[in-house]
Parts: C-alpha cells; structure tokens; sequence
C-alpha cells in the first residue's frame, strides 16, 4: 500500500431533502424500479469520483482487456473441445458447435463490464459480464442526475446512450428491435425499458420480449407475439445464455448461439469468455491474454485450490451473477457456507476457486465503503461506469448504485 | 383529481416521515400518467375486524381490490406499502391496468388520510400475481413472486415495536408458498401470524407458518423462480440445476 495513491476522492453524501429527490428521480427518469432490497436503500448518497488520471488507467486496462476477451471468444468458438473445461451445461455446449459449424451470429455492438476494484496490489478486476451485463440505466442516469450538486466533477460517460447509438447505426430508421428478457424480472425490465426508450427516440421500433418470442425462418429471426409479427433487424439480449437451453424447442433458441442471419447483441458465444472458468483454458488458447493474466486473480478448479482450509481462496458459481452463491467465509453465512461446501463437493466442474484480493476501503462520510468500478466497452472501446459502494468486501445485490464521476 | 403525473401519484401513496414508504415499489405507478383521474376504484373489503395498530398487515388480494384496501388502512392510520412488481407489456398474463386506475383513483384520499410517523405499514400485493389462466404462447408474461428482499426483515420491524402480522386474503386461509419465506423470517423475530378471510369473515390466529422449501437459501431468489418454468414462455428464464442466479442482470 505505501506509495499507492488512491484513486478516488471521497465527496459529501447528499443532503437528506437532495437525497429524496434522488432517489425520486433515479425511478421515474432512469427506470431504477428497486431502490430498496431488504433493509438495505440501494442508492448511494455519494457519487464515486475517481481521479482523472486513475481513470485514464482504468480506460487503458479495460479496453485491452475488451481485445483479449473478443479475441479469445472467437478462437473458444472454434474449438469445442474446450467447451467442456468450462463448465457449460451440455445442451449449451451443442449449442456452441453450431456457432463453430454455422458461424456465429452477426455481431451487432458488444457491451461487456469489466468490474474493477482498486486493492492493496492495484487495480484488479473480479470478473468480466461479457453475457449480460446490466447496470446501463443506474450507469448512466445516477451521474446525471447528482452532477448538479457536485459541479467540481463530471460523468465519464453515458454507456447506455452510446449503446443505443451503436445499435441504432446498425439498422434503417424504423428497423424493428426486440429486447429480449425474462419478463417476469421488473429488474431485467427497467433497464431494457430505459435502453427502449432511447432507441424509440431514434425512430426504432422497439419490442419489450422474451426469447420465447422470437421465431427463425432460415436464420431470420421473427417476432411472434400476440400483440406483433414480422421480421426482426436486430435483437439486443438480455437474457442470459445458459438460460436459453431450458427454452421450448420450437422457439429455435440454438440460433441465438449460431448458424442466425440477424444481427445479436450480444451473441450468445458471449457466454465462453462469461464462464468463470474461462482462466482455466487459457494455457490451451492460442491467444494472448496477458492483461487478464495480470488482472485477474489466480483462478483454479476448486479440487486444485485449497479453499477450505485458507482463507486465502475464494469460491465462486462459473455462472453466478450479483455475488449470489460467493463463499467468501467473513461475509456467508455459516449455514450457507455448509451449502456452498456441499455443492462444491457434488459438482466441481460448475464451480471455480479464486484467490482473494483486499479491496482498499473508501473512508465517506456515511462509514466505509468497499467500491467497485464497472466499466463498460463498447465494441472495444469505454463508454462509462456504473459504481457499487459495499459495507461488506463482496459486492452483492445490497450493495449500492453510485453514480460514478471523474474529477 | 385532475390529471396527475406518476410521479404525483406515487407521491400520494408514499410519506416522506414514514420509514416503510421507502419500500414502496414504483413499477405499478409507471404509466399511471395516462390513465383517467375519474377511473372507478372497487369497493374494498369490509375490514370490521379490529386490527391491532401494532400489528404489520399485509394484505393479499386481488390487485384493485387490494389497493382499495391500502386506501381503507391508511384512513386507519396504517402506511400503504405498495409493493406491486408486475411489469406492464402489451397482452399481458396478469392484467395490471386496473391496479394503476385504483392508485390514481385513490390517490387523493390517500394523500390526505392521516398517516402518523410512527403508523405500522400495511404491504399491499396482488394475488393474481402467480394466476396461470391467461398463459399462452405470444403473451407477455409478467407473472411475479415477492421475495424476502420486498420487505423490511422481521429485526428491523421487532425494532419497530411490531410483533405481530395480520395476513388479508380472499377464499381462503392459507399461505400462499412465496409469502411464506417472507413470513417465516418473520416468525423467526417473534411474530405472530394472523389470517383473515375478507370474503367470509374467517380468522385464523397463531398460524404455524410452514417452513417452506429451500428456506433461508442465500439463493433462494432464483430458485424460487424455477418451478414457474415448467410453462415457461420465457418470463422466468431457464431451469438452473446446480447454479446460482438470480436475474441476468449486474453480472
């Protein structure tokens, strides 16, 4: 730590009467529809400002990281025998030998988050969301909506603008969009409302779906709704892709994975480099990874990690999302630590052990905070940040959306 | 009323005093901009019973009607919790128009009930939220559970005071599965549970609250989730066998 310069500047948090119209503005300008997850209020009273020239680094990083993981992904779609080593449900992985057969789908702007977080050996990150990374409404309202009250810094971006406008540029006026969710998630919903929205404001026709929806004709995708039909120019997922298999088979669902003439985004071979056990092929692969070598954590199959014993190791679900199923013993609970154990122990292929990295704490004024920075790229490049600030070192679906400004 | 915003309406069910408004959810009030101030709000139940002010309610009925409760409660001196979380989409399985008429049909009486600091919060869900009838291919299906995560936990309501809950459903007595895990929290902290039948007037006091599958699971919330699948049109997402998840989002 002696030497390091923190990255972030701690901010005043928002007066009580500026917080509620915060709060009041994040739902119904920017689609945040769950403020409140327990006990727990969601939305943080600080934005997380991040020096200028931390956040220069940052940019660095993750667009290379974005090169290594495009290039990997394209190179894991060709070789199917590596599928396995990733811990992919089977039905997935036949999936995926279509892509290698038929091509993968066009791709059409890919959106990745790589989620940083500034520990006691620099930047680091935990993990990319190269399948469905979420997060684009908090991303890009939070920041506009408290900049007013911090006029000495500004947003570094507005991912989900930069989204629709590349998704826009791929189509005609008019084209017709399906964002394709699960529908029953109001929380899946509020951010492809927002990204909706935008692109309607852009003479887009957009349709809020699920994958049961869609249909394929000679790998045209169709939209077969009740309430539409007709041809699809694009289709923007939000669905994840390891959740495509359990789909009825008459809705085509192999198709968001390969052999498909309409454009996706983001392809479902997103979900090879998705994988928390995408380290573990990398010795097999061709391409160069040293940035993630760098970045991320040593990751190893838990059978070869000595988990249990050190608190060293972490474990983590290959296809976990918001820090669910994380046995990070200080912050699990011992019940749910024994079940972590015992699914570790059934089934190991669907698991991976990481060693553990010490997030430098953020000292507000509220008490301290452990940030995490999620980066988004787009087609390679950045296009803004969403923040999360945890009482906690693990980041899970308490901690809070913080509006992310560089000063 | 004349015309009023969303954001107007959500105004009126929520206090800025009362600690539980914070967990009001505003997914049934998006949208609510476009619907006639005049709309009808159905007669709520008849709510004689007497209902400890310390007492958490949670009240369970079909979507308008349980609006119409929250209203009736609030002139009770009881805080409305909205905790509506259908998403509106075009041919919907769970019609949810007519729960955003009510909130705007109630919106005024709501804001001028007399809600102290210190009322009990009176959650307000509707039990057509899991109804399978309109399930067909092509329609948006919005069906929804409540989780644990919906409600203040049973620590932060004992803190409050509260011991005790009072559950108002129609045709029935039971617990409905999702509620339970919600309700077995509480339980946990104390509570007791009280079932009242608006329909027939029946009570049910000291309910024993079933410890329900998968209980206490740190993933229960994409598990709870699966058993919906098996008529999946794609509203609940995949079966997940041994994995964790919960919706696809933040990764």
């Amino acid at each position: 730590m002696a030497g390091m310069t923190t990255p972030w500047i701690a901010a005043e948090p928002l007066d009580a009467a500026s917080f509620v119209e915060l709060r009041r503005r994040a739902m119904f300008d920017y689609c945040k529809w769950d403020p409140q997850i327990g006990d727990a209020c969601v939305i943080a009273r600080s934005p997380l400002v991040i020096r200028r020239q931390a956040w220069g680094e940052v940019v660095d990083i993750a667009e290379a990281l974005a090169r290594e993981t495009l290039a990997a992904e394209r190179e894991l779609a060709q070789r199917p025998g590596l599928h396995r080593s990733l811990g992919l449900p089977r039905a997935v992985r036949r999936a995926l030998r279509r892509a290698a057969d038929l091509g993968p789908p066009p791709d059409a702007a890919r959106l990745i988050r790589f989620d940083f977080h500034f520990t006691t050996d620099g930047w680091r990150i935990s993990e990319a969301n190269a399948d469905v990374p979420g997060g684009l409404n908090e991303a890009s309202g939070l920041p506009v909506a408290i900049a007013p009250h911090y006029a000495w810094a500004a947003p570094v971006g507005d991912p989900a603008g930069a989204y629709a406008a590349a998704l826009t540029a791929r189509v005609s006026e008019g084209a017709a969009v399906a964002l394709v969710h699960a529908t029953a998630y109001s929380e899946d919903q509020q951010m492809l409302r927002f990204v909706a929205s935008r692109l309607e404001a852009s003479g887009l026709r957009a349709h809020l779906a699920s994958p049961a929806h869609v249909r394929w004709r000679d790998g045209q995708a169709e939209l077969d709704a009740a309430w539409w039909r007709g041809p699809l120019d694009l289709l923007v997922r939000f669905f994840p892709a390891d959740w495509l298999a359990a789909l009825p088979a008459a809705t085509g669902w192999p198709y968001f994975f390969g052999g498909a003439r309409t454009s996706s985004s983001n392809p479902a071979t997103a979900v090879l480099v998705q994988s928390k056990r995408f380290p573990l092929v990398w010795d097999d692969l061709r391409t160069p990874l040293p940035v993630w070598r760098a970045r991320l954590p040593e990751t190893r199959d838990p059978r070869d990690a000595p988990w249990r014993s050190s608190e060293e190791w972490i474990v983590k679900p290959v296809l976990g999302r918001v820090g669910e199923g994380v046995g990070l013993r200080d912050c699990v609970a011992p019940r749910d630590m024994r079940r972590i154990d015992r699914a570790v122990r059934l089934w190991p292929r669907s698991w991976i052990a990481q060693r553990r990295f010490t997030i430098v704490p953020l000292e507000l004024k509220g008490g301290r905070v452990f940030p995490c920075l999620g980066v988004y790229t787009l087609d390679g490049r950045v296009v803004g940040a969403y923040g999360r600030l945890a009482r906690v070192p693990l980041v899970d679906e308490r901690a809070a959306d913080a509006a992310v400004l560089g000063a | 009323m004349s015309w009023m915003s969303a954001e107007d309406v959500f105004a009126a069910w929520t206090r800025q005093d009362v600690i539980w408004s914070d967990w009001a959810k505003p997914v049934a009030f998006i949208g609510t901009s476009l619907v006639p101030a005049d709309a009808d709000l159905p007669v709520p139940p008849a709510l004689t019973l007497p209902l400890d002010p310390g007492s958490v309610v949670v009240v369970d009925l079909p979507g308008a009607e349980s609006v119409g409760a929250g209203a009736a409660l609030a002139e009770r001196d009881y805080c409305p919790v909205p905790l509506f979380n259908g998403t509106s989409g075009p041919s919907p399985v769970i019609e949810v128009e007519s729960i955003g008429r009510a909130l705007v049909a109630a919106g005024e009486r709501v804001r001028r009930a007399p809600v102290s600091s210190v009322a009990a919060p009176a959650f307000l869900l509707d039990s057509r939220r899991l109804d399978r009838t309109a399930i067909a291919p092509g329609k948006y299906d919005n069906r929804w559970v409540v989780l644990p995560q919906d409600f203040p936990s049973g620590a932060l309501l004992a803190s409050r005071g509260f011991r005790s809950t009072v559950l108002l459903r129609r045709d029935g007595l039971s617990i409905p599965p999702d509620l339970a895990h919600v309700l077995a929290r509480w339980v946990e902290h104390g509570f007791c549970v009280r079932v009242i039948d608006v329909a027939t007037g029946q009570t049910a006091d000291n309910v024993t609250v079933p410890t329900p599958s998968r209980f206490k699971r740190a993933w229960y919330a994409a598990i709870a989730l699966l058993g919906l699948h098996r008529s999946n049109v794609g509203g609940f997402g995949a079966a997940i066998p041994e994995q964790t998840d919960s919706s696809g989002g933040f990764g």
